[in-house]
């Protein structure tokens, strides 16, 4: 899911940055004038990246990327003297006049960033993990006369008192049930 | 027990790396004020030796009188949650005093403990907990408040309709962070409005936990883009937010307003401070009700309180008591509201209690019926008075009774009343979009 903002006010580095980004697929998801509704866009989202400019009507770039922290990711697209004051090293800057073809390449990886960020979950176990923990509820089932649900909380709970993984903890009831 | 020393606290700032510290107090007018200092200044703050310009604080001195000093309270340190958390920010909530060491009389803290001194030199500790309801709204594309909220939540409604749930647990939690034991977090009736309950606690402590509370919404609001407000009534045509003040004294730790074997578990306590508190309530609306916008709240309909009257049991009564006994009996007044002062708001109810109590003053009969849904004649055969109806009339009505005057001492009393007699004075003279629309065309 593509989660683009654009703050650059209504000028025409604002339309042009538009078009090349729809031209190329990139659809905008909002276009924002302060740093205000860029967070309220960032929080419906739950992330995102921004394009805009230095000063907000609200504030700038520095204190929204204080604000959003790692959720978002931010390309403040400006003069010179604006980057310049610039300061949060999370920040990603473009001097203008702007080069399509660098603006692209930016905003495709920016776009990766986010969409890394998107997707991470819980981390899924590994077949193996997964194998020692079938067999250690197996264990658990046939020697304790557990139930699945009883065996898996069982794992859960010695996992938890002991601040050891899951697996580790199957291995050492593998190692004592066998 | 003070809860730090100073050198507990020199040592706390110095290993969390406390690099700011804010120097707070409020104003006449129930507004939050800061200096804020470095580190290095931290122990010229603790000699109590950090000075204001007094005059520049509205209610506070004059210009050729101007020097005051700020003294912390040392329990009141506290580093801020909502702040960076490299270079961190602390504060102190502080008392007002004089270059001569007195402490400054129109200091609306000051004006509380001194309230509260006169309640203990009758044995008494006075106990308050309120409910805090405010409204978040979006801002517009400069960042300017609005009134939409683009939430369609209602009473204890819960996401994705409540849009403010995720900032009230972002609250919550900077504030249990900073000792509160949070009771209860729901959306209110109006859409895009939330309440939030924290513990009682003594008069002192709630007053200073109501100006943080404020601050926190404020602060965690803005950072999820909205803005938090507790202006009473910010829409015409929906519930307006309202401070709901929970009220007990205790005498050697039991609570003075239950008996076993009273009427409704009441002691008689109980029943004249109830009286208090109804034979003063309209002098006291302009100091629990301070703004022009109060009194588009206090108006019939949309659950406010707005009819002298008592009851165990209904909603509509000006004071409900809540059906807890024991330890927890307690007077709920419901005509607060959250733009007040707390220091100057719960100073003159405890006085108006106090003054039921010592005059043994008796309550009219309980009201059991719904009085919203009463007419003009039938109140008037149950003796049912109502609150004033503009900050004008609240004010006249406040100048009309001593007792007031005697809570809040003549420097806090003067200067309230010049300040909320130029705000009426301000309001009266604008020309306001309801009068374009009404008149412009027809004449």
């Amino acid at each position: 899911m593509i989660r683009t903002i654009l703050a650059l006010g209504s000028g025409k580095t604002a339309q042009t940055v538009a078009n090349a980004l729809t031209s190329r697929g990139i659809e905008i998801r909002y276009h924002c004038q302060s740093g205000a509704e860029i967070i309220r866009a960032v929080n419906k989202m739950g992330g995102g990246i921004i394009l805009c400019s230095f000063r907000l009507k609200d504030m700038t770039a520095d204190q929204l990327a204080d604000t959003l922290g790692s959720q978002a990711r931010i390309l403040v697209l400006d003069k010179g003297t604006e980057l310049d004051l610039c300061q949060n090293g999370d920040i990603f800057k473009m001097a203008s006049p702007l080069r399509l073809s660098e603006l692209m390449g930016a905003v495709t990886m920016l776009l990766q960033m986010d969409a890394m960020l998107a997707a991470q979950t819980v981390p899924k176990r590994d077949h193996q993990a997964d194998a020692l923990i079938t067999r250690a509820k197996d264990l658990l089932a046939a020697k304790k006369g557990m139930s699945e649900p009883q065996a898996h909380r069982y794992l859960q709970h010695e996992s938890m008192n002991h601040g050891v993984s899951m697996p580790e903890t199957a291995q050492k009831i593998i190692a004592s049930l066998s | 027990m003070s809860k730090y020393t100073r050198d507990d606290i020199m040592r706390i700032a110095r290993e969390e790396g406390v690099e700011f510290i804010r120097m707070q107090f409020t104003d006449i007018f129930g507004q939050t004020k800061n200096v804020a200092i470095t580190a290095s200044q931290l122990e010229k703050a603790l000699n109590n030796q950090i000075m204001i310009d007094g005059s520049s604080i509205g209610g506070f001195t004059r210009i050729h009188e101007s020097d005051q000093y700020l003294r912390p309270d040392l329990d009141t340190f506290a580093i801020l949650p909502w702040r960076p958390q490299q270079s961190k920010v602390a504060r102190f909530i502080c008392d007002v005093y004089n270059p001569d060491g007195t402490p400054f009389v129109g200091d609306p803290r000051q004006v509380l403990k001194h309230m509260l001194d006169k309640a203990a030199a009758l044995g008494y500790t006075f106990n308050v907990g309120p409910e805090c309801e405010f409204f978040l709204f979006d801002t517009d594309e400069t960042g300017r408040p609005t009134t939409q909220t683009g939430d369609e939540a209602g009473y204890f409604d819960l996401g994705p309709l409540d849009h403010g749930e995720s900032i009230r647990r972002d609250v919550c939690i900077a504030l249990e962070e900073l000792g509160f034991e949070i009771e209860a977090s729901h959306h209110e009736v109006a859409a895009g409005q939330h309440e939030i309950d924290f513990k009682y606690a003594d008069a002192l402590t709630a007053a200073d936990n109501i100006m943080t509370f404020k601050q926190a919404v404020k602060t965690i609001a803005q950072r999820n883009g909205l803005h938090a407000t507790f202006m009473p009534k910010p829409i015409f045509g929906m519930n307006g937010s309202g401070m709901h003040t929970n009220m007990s004294l205790f005498k050697d730790g039991k609570n003075v307003f239950f008996d076993e074997n009273g009427e409704r578990k009441l002691s008689k306590e109980a029943y004249s401070f109830i009286a208090g508190l109804l034979h003063h309530a309209k002098a006291m609306t302009a100091v629990t009700n301070p703004l022009v916008n109060s009194y588009k709240r206090l108006v019939p309909g949309y659950e406010a309180p707005v009819y002298l009257a008592w009851s165990a049991s209904n909603r509509s009564a000006l004071i409900r008591i809540p059906a807890a006994r024991g330890q927890s009996t307690r007077v709920e007044l419901r005509c607060p509201d959250p733009s007040c002062n707390p220091y100057l708001a719960f100073a003159v109810c405890l006085a108006a209690g106090l003054d039921g109590i010592e005059k043994g003053m008796v309550p009219p009969a309980e009201i059991t019926e719904d009085i919203f849904s009463m007419d003009q004649t039938t109140r008037d055969a149950h003796g049912i008075d109502n609150l004033p109806g503009t900050l004008l009339e609240a004010v006249h009505l406040m100048q009309q009774d001593p007792l007031i005057k005697e809570a809040l001492g003549d420097h806090a009393y003067d200067s309230f009343i010049t300040g909320k007699s130029a705000e009426w004075d301000e309001y009266r003279t604008q020309v306001t979009s309801w009068e374009i629309n009404k008149y412009m065309v027809m004449y």
